[in-house]
């Protein structure tokens, strides 16, 4: 998977006028594999970019522990689509339907940590879309939150968004 | 000891890595669904009761609301309830059916008081200027401003006097 990602961006087109950016990056995934990107993928990326630019380019293997080998390669290709502009509607649906509840979790997770706002952006939204009309119980388990109320505080609470149900139509069922 | 996962069956310790995000990034999350869902998270731990409160947008698009009465006091309370010393960048609010002036003055002073740069207002409503704050709204960046009179023929639109806002690069009327 890694060198299918290496050869697929030997294509793109390599800033001359900087000798850093000519040196491929490779990325080391949490369980230690390596991904090899053109540097111009390295730079959708900005905590990678930065590390690179702190080193004067001298450092070009970057050690990602919090992102598995099983992540990673979403994010590559959706920092390739990045790059050549091919973000499109339809391009986010395929992509998202690859994906499980989980996987949009890490990638979340993974955007964050990479620093990738478009990418954040969008999965952002996929969660919501996700999360969106479904019960507190749903939502609960959805992130893996325990819940730290009291049976009492809890009803309190929900009996407090009284408010929030006024002239409201019911949620929708929960489609789980 | 043999360290080598599937990271697959990582997924299984379903742990919260979610709540232990910073509160920007739950709040990320916050702003991209409605306001009433956003609200409800308050319910699901107390790393989230009060997150919502932090919004720095709002949404408040709403066919759901049967009553003028019902709309008023939902935009009253989570106004009222919002955290006062949070900056509302961005405020969006939608109404198919008339809202009462008040409602929209309020709304209207809410957002430049917490220096509002981002306004998409799109209303009916029977209001004869809008307030003279907004009109010299120091924050704005962007606004659209569709607010129209209902008449007896149908509806006329608004329009402001003047404009003082040095810092817009968008405007839509």
């Amino acid at each position: 998977m890694a060198e299918e990602v290496s050869s697929q961006m030997n294509s793109l087109s390599i800033s001359e006028t900087n000798p850093s950016s000519s040196a491929t990056i490779s990325l080391v995934s949490g369980d230690d594999i390596v991904f090899k990107v053109e540097p111009t993928i390295a730079k959708e990326m900005e905590t990678v970019q930065s590390f690179i630019d702190e080193t004067d380019g001298k450092i070009t293997t970057i050690p990602l522990p919090n992102i598995s080998s099983h992540d990673l390669p979403y994010v590559i290709e959706y920092c390739e689509k990045s790059i050549a502009g091919k973000i499109t509607k339809e391009f986010e649906a395929e992509f998202v339907k690859k994906l499980n509840n989980e996987e949009v979790k890490e990638l979340f997770l993974a955007a964050n940590y990479l620093n990738i706002k478009k990418l954040l952006d969008f999965l952002s939204q996929v969660i919501a879309d996700r999360i969106a009309n479904k019960s507190v119980e749903y939502v609960r388990r959805y992130f893996g939150i325990e819940n730290d109320f009291t049976p009492e505080e809890e009803a309190k609470l929900r009996e407090e968004l009284a408010w929030t149900f006024t002239g409201v139509d019911p949620d929708d069922e929960d489609e789980n | 000891m043999m360290k080598k996962e599937n990271p697959m069956e990582n997924h299984i310790d379903n742990k919260d890595r979610i709540s232990d995000l910073p509160d920007s990034l739950l709040l990320h999350i916050l702003s991209f669904l409605n306001i009433k869902q956003a609200i409800h998270t308050c319910v699901l731990s107390t790393r989230w009761i009060n997150l919502w409160k932090y919004l720095p947008t709002l949404s408040l698009v709403s066919s759901q609301f049967t009553s003028v009465e019902n709309f008023t006091e939902f935009v009253s309370q989570i106004l009222s309830l919002r955290d006062n010393s949070t900056e509302l960048h961005s405020l969006r609010f939608r109404r198919n059916i008339a809202v009462e002036p008040s409602l929209l003055e309020m709304i209207l002073e809410y957002a430049v008081s917490h220096n509002v740069q981002r306004l998409d207002i799109g209303v009916k409503c029977d209001i004869q200027h809008f307030p003279t704050c907004l009109l010299s709204c120091r924050t704005l960046t962007s606004l659209d401003l569709h607010v129209s009179h209902p008449t007896v023929y149908g509806t006329t639109k608004l329009f402001p006097s003047s404009l003082n806002m040095p810092l817009l690069t968008r405007l839509g009327l």
